[in-house]
């Protein structure tokens, strides 16, 4: 015997080795490398510390006194520094922020703030046709107004965005409703979103060129 | 083969694309088999080894950059400090301008992306637009992004700066104030825009003894002088098409090459209707040498050696005074002269076809008309209006009205005359200073005159331009001009409709604009384009509301349409002194032999349009021949020269197939000659040679150079006039590109064509009478519905196509299709969406031509998406057929399984090179495609997407009909295209697909295709029928 006996127990315990490491690494990709985990939580550095949670938050400022083509266009828009400059030429003016701010804006650079939310080339997504059918900010960008510094909370993926295309109702509102954040439906959500689906004609289409062309 | 399939070998085909396909001969047919031809699924550069140590390589790579991409990169948004007004990220803006090529002068709207100008578009309220474009004026956004664009000052070449130039020129200027501008020659192109003819004014008036040259290689003098002639005033013709019932075109392509070209064809188009019945159709006959675009559409094709075309037309003027109408004595002298001048016999004319034609024309009196192409000379010009007038044209379907340009060029001669008399001063050494406006004179002058020699006699030659083209590089300073979508600039439309030619775009480079160089340079009152032309315009109309006027120019336009009064008949008292001008064998045609004819490139243009790659690859409408120009000429000169017309289709490896190996030839005349490839082009004249001007540009920037051959050394009289030259056969060949038989459809029933008279016996002909046998149209899968919600469809009526292709260019813009070259075009894999295939049909010698877009059909049965693994072409509920480029992984079993073969595949990585100036026209609507991923025409579902979004934002469910216009539609001159809801039955599209010219392509097949046709009707004269008949 020139092997011990417990040697024939190797093949069997080294083919369970490998089949519990096959099965993690897939695991591993497949859990972890999902947008679920990869973009959920993305919360970079801002150039600014602006905080949706005083702005939006506190002082109760609607999404789209800075958003404002959000209703009209594909882009729901990154306000123009002069729109900062509107209340900021009186308000808190020396700030550090403030100050940086009317540095960038006199220099006639941009702010280079940090995308957040960003959807792959082939997807042409239109915020309009989605608030204008009563879809709330709320649906993919979570309650910004608690957030000091935003941060992603839906994996926007494909998966997730057709969840909602083939049953909205959890995701429709009143349209004045829309940018309310705190706002919670009284009764049935479900209910509540059928009954503005029917007052909206929502009707989400799942063809590849509604997002792809 | 599907056993569907008539027999090729039995049965001719009776529309047939090239002389190969007619002969069917066996190679021809084997190319037929493959879906792609030889050797377009290989990949060029590298062999197998090769490929492997690539891919090996690629791999190791893609290992290291797994490592580290955790997250994605950074991001970051830059918004606007103060954003401009009404700006919505993502929502195009459009802006009224002007595009002007030589003399034209079009109206139109450019997409705007945040700055960004993508696509030209028609203003609909241009009377020159009215909506549709031309293909160069659709191509022109390209040469704003080209990165071949002209962008430093040279020096002799070298590159130098602004202030150097005007620091050089400065005391050149101060010398000729002194002198009164003695020696001082500024050449430039027609001048159409009246601010900067006010500049020149202001430079003739400092410099009384300066002279101005207007020059213009392709050019309409000829008619402007056979009118003076005629009418006696400095008048121009405006054709009211759509009144005329008998047109009789000589030499005339009134729908593509000639001045006011897109609303001609769209008046034309409206005349075609074969509803409006006998009495209400219109008849074309057309008188040519060549075979053009509007000899395709015409009723009859009368093939006419090139000297002998005025002698055709005198033969009818004679045949209708015959019949009855008087000639005043002058106006017999012409059809004396005209009759002499021609060298050929006139026996060759069928004496019962004249004396037919002229009974027709005189039958329509008040509605006929008589129109003289561009490129005849004054005689023949002054003849036709003579018959016009003579027909009780004038007033009804011929307006004349005094030019509106008139008075801006009319110190120079015409522009073969002005040339010749600038060489000869250059010769002599009295030209000081020379400065060339926006011109290439050294590529495009007649080389008998030997400009570029002279011009080193010239002390100061100075080059403005958008290119470094020839005459760049031979003067001494050549400086970069801005785009003309990058200045302020007016221009007058021959109408009489003026408008402003306003900026979408700051110089990308420093340039300036032609009216801002001469404004400094000459010390104008303004300096800035935009004051140069508010300036002028407010000097016009007065300072009070000028502002508000102004704004409204802007927004519309247009600043007044053209309001010309109608000048009436005019008098032909002047026309003793101008037969005498023009009756000489000189100005007439009198050549023999062989004749070659040469004229400006249907896409290129007189050169100018040689550096854009969009319109070299746009195959030319007849020959389908791209980047490269050829000798056209008939099969019976052909089989006197001993030329066969031979395509080398090998299945191995070796040549591949699509691959057009065309023998030289060489055309000599005088002391010049050029050898070049030959192209058989069945329905020429015979013993007539065509060359295109324009290509063979020797120093061209990027892609022009190489391209073509240069026929301007044999051009030694005026563009178009016929040359007597001799033709040798040199035993050499040459390869051409050309889509002329890529995806060849067999000779099953696509195109279908009948006269009126069938049309009007059984208006079902289309449906009826060509289905091909099939079995019981059943599917395999259970049908979807698509009865309810909209249904998008599409119709194409080939009674209006003229086949002018300004849709594949606009399609090419809208949707960001590269371009491939000419290498790759050979290998069959070009990229246009849409294939405008050219069918030839009966004799050889003497064909009708069909044109038909051919373009994905969205079959509701789509045979594509059946074998797609990946799901990658799928079908919408609105009964798209769509592309999922995400998806695709290339396998082309799509392509493979589609019967139309309009699946496009991009071979190479055909988008990853754009330079940063090219990037920035792409339409950010829609993808830009990757090696790897078929791609085909989506009906630009992105419009359709848009107004979908526009109109449910505004509460509306429903979107109108005619909301959502398709690229290529919207560019259409003779909206032969229509797209709409077919589920709605009033719509457009519906009311046209049941309609009975109505027919589906392959229906056969149960493909259920969306995209239908309507079947083409012409309108022969019936007594020509049977004279053609009685003599077969």
């Amino acid at each position: 015997m020139v092997f011990p006996r417990w040697t024939n127990k190797v093949p069997f315990w080294l083919l369970v080795t490998l089949a519990v490491l096959a099965c993690s690494i897939v695991f591993i990709f497949w859990y972890w490398g999902s947008p679920k985990h990869l973009e959920v939580g993305y919360q970079p550095q801002q150039p600014i510390n602006f905080s949706h949670k005083l702005h939006a938050g506190q002082m109760g400022m609607d999404c789209r006194y800075c958003h404002h083509t959000v209703d009209k266009g594909k882009f729901a828009g990154v306000p123009a520094t002069e729109t900062c400059l509107n209340c900021h030429t009186q308000i808190k003016q020396d700030a550090p922020d403030i100050v940086k701010l009317r540095e960038f804006h006199a220099a006639g650079k941009p702010v280079p703030w940090v995308r957040i939310h960003k959807l792959p080339d082939y997807v042409y997504f239109d915020h309009s046709a989605h608030v204008n059918k009563g879809v709330s900010c709320i649906s993919c960008h979570g309650r910004v107004d608690q957030m000091d510094v935003v941060r992603q909370v839906e994996p926007l993926s494909m998966a997730w965005c057709m969840d909602c295309h083939q049953a909205p109702a959890a995701n429709i509102r009143d349209k004045d409703l829309i940018t309310k954040l705190s706002w919670t439906p009284e009764g049935d959500a479900l209910e509540n979103g059928r009954k503005f689906m029917d007052m909206y004609h929502v009707k989400p289409r799942t063809d590849c060129t509604t997002c792809h062309r | 083969m599907s056993p569907l399939n008539l027999d090729p070998k039995k049965a001719a085909p009776t529309q047939w694309r090239s002389l190969d396909e007619l002969a069917m001969s066996p190679e021809f047919q084997a190319g037929l088999e493959r879906e792609f031809p030889e050797g377009a699924s290989e990949a060029t550069e590298l062999d197998r080894r090769q490929f492997l140590q690539v891919m090996g390589a690629s791999f190791a790579l893609a290992g290291l950059t797994g490592c580290d991409v955790v997250r994605r990169p950074k991001h970051e948004i830059l918004p606007y400090n103060n954003a401009p007004e009404h700006l919505i990220p993502g929502k195009p803006q459009f802006y009224a301008t002007t595009v002007t090529v030589g003399e034209e002068v079009m109206g139109v709207l450019v997409e705007s992306h945040q700055g960004r100008p993508t696509k030209i578009e028609g203003n609909p309220q241009h009377p020159s637009s009215q909506g549709a474009t031309g293909k160069l004026q659709q191509a022109s956004i390209l040469d704003l992004y080209s990165p071949n664009r002209s962008q430093k000052v040279l020096k002799n070449g070298a590159s130098s700066t602004w202030d150097a130039f005007w620091g050089g020129m400065a005391p050149v200027i101060d010398g000729f104030r002194a002198n009164g501008g003695e020696g001082l020659r500024i050449l430039s192109g027609y001048i159409v825009s009246p601010s900067f003819a006010a500049i020149k004014q202001h430079i003739l008036r400092e410099f009384p003894k300066a002279k101005w040259v207007v020059y213009e290689p392709v050019n309409r003098d000829n008619a402007r002088i056979g009118l003076l002639g005629a009418v006696g005033k400095p008048v121009d013709a405006h054709y009211r098409i759509e009144s005329a019932k008998r047109i009789l075109s000589v030499d005339s392509d009134f729908l593509e090459s000639e001045l006011n070209h897109v609303a001609h064809a769209r008046a034309f188009a409206k005349t075609r209707n074969p509803d409006l019945g006998k009495a209400g159709m219109s008849r074309l006959y057309l008188m040519e040498a060549r075979y053009s675009v509007t000899g395709g559409v015409a009723d009859h094709r009368i093939r006419v050696k090139p000297s002998m075309i005025p002698a055709a037309l005198a033969l009818v003027a004679r045949e209708l005074a015959n019949q009855g109408l008087t000639f005043q004595s002058g106006e017999t002298q012409l059809i004396d002269s005209a009759l002499s001048a021609s060298n050929g016999t006139i026996a060759e004319f069928s004496p019962q076809l004249i004396s037919e034609l002229a009974a027709d024309l005189a039958a329509h009196r008040g509605a006929s008309l008589i129109l003289v192409g561009k490129h005849q000379p004054p005689l023949v010009h002054a003849l036709g209006h003579a018959v016009n007038r003579l027909l009780g044209n004038v007033g009804t379907t011929v307006l004349y009205k005094i030019s509106p340009t008139f008075a801006f060029n009319q110190d120079s001669p015409a522009s073969a005359v002005a040339i010749r008399d600038l060489a000869a001063d250059m010769e002599k050494g009295v030209v000081d200073t020379l400065l060339m406006i926006d011109a290439n004179p050294v590529f495009t002058a007649p080389a008998d005159i030997q400009f570029t020699s002279h011009l080193s006699k010239v002390r100061h030659s100075v080059h403005l331009g958008g290119e470094v083209n020839e005459s760049a590089q031979a003067a001494l300073w050549h400086i970069p001009q801005s785009h003309y979508l990058e200045h302020w600039d007016d221009a007058i439309s021959f109408d009489g409709t003026t408008s402003i030619a306003q900026p979408l775009i700051s110089p990308l480079y420093t340039t300036f604009s032609k009216s801002e160089v001469l404004a400094k340079l000459f010390d104008y009152r303004y300096r800035e384009s935009l004051d140069i032309v508010k300036g002028h315009w407010m000097s016009r109309s007065g300072a009070l509301g000028f502002e508000i006027a102004w704004r409204r120019w802007l927004h519309d336009g247009i600043i007044e349409t053209g309001a010309l009064p109608d000048s009436g008949p005019g008098s032909s008292s002047g026309m003793d002194a101008f037969l005498k001008a023009h009756s000489s064998s000189d100005e007439g045609s009198r050549e023999g032999g062989i004749e070659l004819m040469l004229f400006e490139h249907p896409n290129v243009h007189d050169g100018r349009f040689a550096s854009n790659s969009w319109l070299q690859e746009l195959p030319e409408p007849i020959t389908k021949l791209c980047w490269d120009n050829a000798a056209y000429i008939g099969p019976s000169l052909a089989q006197k020269l001993g030329i066969k017309d031979q395509i080398i289709l090998k299945n191995d490896k070796g040549v591949p197939m699509g691959q057009y190996d065309k023998p030289m030839i060489k055309v000599t005349r005088g002391g010049h000659s050029l050898s070049l490839p030959a192209w058989i082009l069945p329905g020429m004249a015979d013993e007539t040679v065509v060359i295109h001007l324009g290509y063979g540009r020797k120093k061209g920037p990027g892609i022009a150079e190489g391209a073509g051959f240069d026929a301007y050394p044999l051009l030694d009289k005026r563009v178009g006039q016929p040359l007597s030259v001799q033709v040798e056969v040199t035993g050499s060949t040459y390869t051409l590109a050309c889509t002329q038989d890529h995806w060849s459809m067999e000779s099953r029933p696509i195109v279908r064509e009948g006269d009126l008279e069938l049309y009007e016996r059984r208006p079902n002909f289309s449906a009826d009478e060509f289905m091909n046998p099939h079995p019981p149209l059943a599917s395999l899968w259970e049908e979807h519905d698509y009865s309810k919600g909209m249904q998008w469809g599409m119709t194409i009526d080939l009674n209006s196509c003229n086949g002018c292709s300004v849709c594949v260019v606009a399609c090419q813009a809208e949707n960001n299709i590269p371009v491939v070259g000419k290498g790759q075009v050979i290998r069959g894999r070009e990229m246009h969406w849409i294939r405008l295939d050219r069918y030839f049909t009966g004799d050889v010698d003497d064909p009708g031509l069909v044109f038909q877009a051919m373009l994905c059909q969205h079959c509701e049965n789509a045979p594509c998406e059946a074998v797609c693994p990946v799901s990658a072409t799928v079908h919408s509920k609105e009964g798209l057929n769509e592309m999922v480029y995400n998806r695709c992984i290339g396998t082309r079993y799509c392509s493979n399984n589609c019967p139309y073969k309009v699946r496009r595949f991009n071979f190479s990585n055909l988008t990853n090179h754009y330079s940063e100036s090219e990037k920035m026209q792409k339409n950010p609507d829609v993808t830009v495609r990757f090696r790897g991923v078929m791609e085909k025409c989506t009906y630009c579902v992105q419009r359709i997407e848009q107004a979908r979004i526009g109109f449910k934002n505004k509460g509306n469910e429903v979107i109108p009909d005619g909301a959502i216009v398709p690229a290529c539609a919207q560019a259409c001159p003779t909206d032969a295209i229509v797209f709409g809801n077919i589920n709605d039955p009033k719509s457009r599209v519906a009311v046209l697909k049941a309609h009975p010219r109505n027919y589906g392509v392959l229906t056969e097949l149960n493909t259920k295709p969306r995209t239908t046709y309507l079947a083409k009707v012409r309108n022969p004269n019936p007594a020509i029928l049977k004279l053609s008949r009685s003599a077969t």
